[in-house]
């Protein structure tokens, strides 16, 4: 793979192409305009996808976290947890890299030509810790702390936040008229976020990924200790900075290979020409 | 961290990712999950 990095950049979108179609297979919801409603959704998908989408055959980990916390009888989740630590454990941000539909929309939005831009590094810093404020408060914090009447707390990413949900609505939206009746100024509000991030993303790469994805934020938890791990051997590296220019998140791949922000989309790898860069999965028999 | 306890960590995580999902099928948060998703969220998509 080394050294072959359009090929490899070929190979990833048509894996994150088949991840899409497999995670939204319901042809049939975008014909209709209706969304899937088998036992499947019961599970949850590793990758942040509506299940409103009229294609989705699995629900949220997301949506579901917020779902079962904001319910009457829930203020804990062993159910989606379990599901996302399962995830975190086994895939972590290699979901992000490879498998999230959301992911893809980003990537094929910056192949678009315009002139790309550099996000001021002190300001970069400090967004960076966005997501994890996004998940701590709007995903886990407020659908517990604040409830109305009938004790139901409120999907507060999804409602205000989720560029995601916002595109699932589209595709229904076209094809079912009865819902554009209840259009107002939530759907105005979600629509300007879905446009920045669509916008922003043909001039920055993945800022979804960067700066709002809970998902992302929970994943990262586990990159130092997940069981897909990328090695970096410095005996070998000639300080040509290749890896670190490739990098779609700006990851100091000499000195952090394993950072929570790390993708794990291989771009280091594929562009690193003398091989420093290498990736494992499963468990480690011997200290690296 | 060495190799061992790497190791440890993960076997112990998905031990417990397990167990809560199985958890949490037994207390009916999987129902809560199911009758979520197949209705049309209309927060999701932005609906009030």
């Amino acid at each position: 793979m080394a050294g072959k990095p359009l090929e490899h950049e070929k190979k990833r979108t048509l894996v994150q192409i088949a991840a899409t179609v497999f995670f939204n297979g319901y042809a049939m919801g975008f014909a209709k305009g209706q969304i899937f409603k088998g036992k499947t959704k019961m599970l949850c998908v590793p990758v942040l996808n509506c299940y409103s989408c009229p294609g989705a055959l699995g629900a949220c980990p997301i949506g579901s976290l917020q779902s079962v916390l904001s319910s009457r009888k829930f203020r804990f989740s062993f159910y989606v947890l379990g599901f996302l630590m399962l995830f975190g454990i086994l895939l972590g941000r290699l979901v992000c890299g490879f498998l999230c539909p959301f992911g893809l929309l980003q990537d094929l939005l910056h192949k678009i030509p315009v002139k790309k831009r550099k996000v001021n590094a002190k300001v970069d810093r400090v967004l960076r810790y966005l997501k994890y404020v996004v998940l701590a408060v709007l995903v886990i914090l407020l659908p517990i702390m604040i409830r109305d009447e009938m004790n139901m707390g409120d999907t507060w990413f999804c409602r205000y936040i989720c560029p995601a949900g916002t595109l699932a609505g589209l595709s229904l939206l076209a094809m079912n008229p009865t819902l554009s009746s209840a259009l107002g100024f939530l759907f105005s509000w979600k629509m300007c976020i879905l446009l920045i991030v669509v916008i922003s993303s043909t001039l920055v790469h993945r800022p979804f990924c960067k700066y709002l994805c809970p998902l992302g934020a929970f994943y990262g938890l586990f990159s130092k200790f997940g069981l897909y791990q990328m090695h970096f051997d410095s005996s070998k590296c000639t300080g040509c900075g290749k890896c670190e220019k490739e990098c779609p998140m700006d990851v100091r791949c000499t000195q952090d290979i394993n950072s929570a922000e790390c993708i794990r989309c291989g771009k280091c790898k594929a562009s690193c020409p003398v091989h420093a860069i290498t990736s494992t999965f499963g468990f480690d028999f011997k200290d690296r | 961290m060495t190799a061992k306890r790497k190791n440890a960590l993960r076997i112990a995580v998905i031990l417990i990712a397990v167990l809560f999902i199985i958890l949490g099928v037994f207390r009916k948060e999987a129902n809560v999950v199911l009758s979520k998703a197949k209705a049309i969220c209309f927060a999701c998509i932005g609906l009030s």
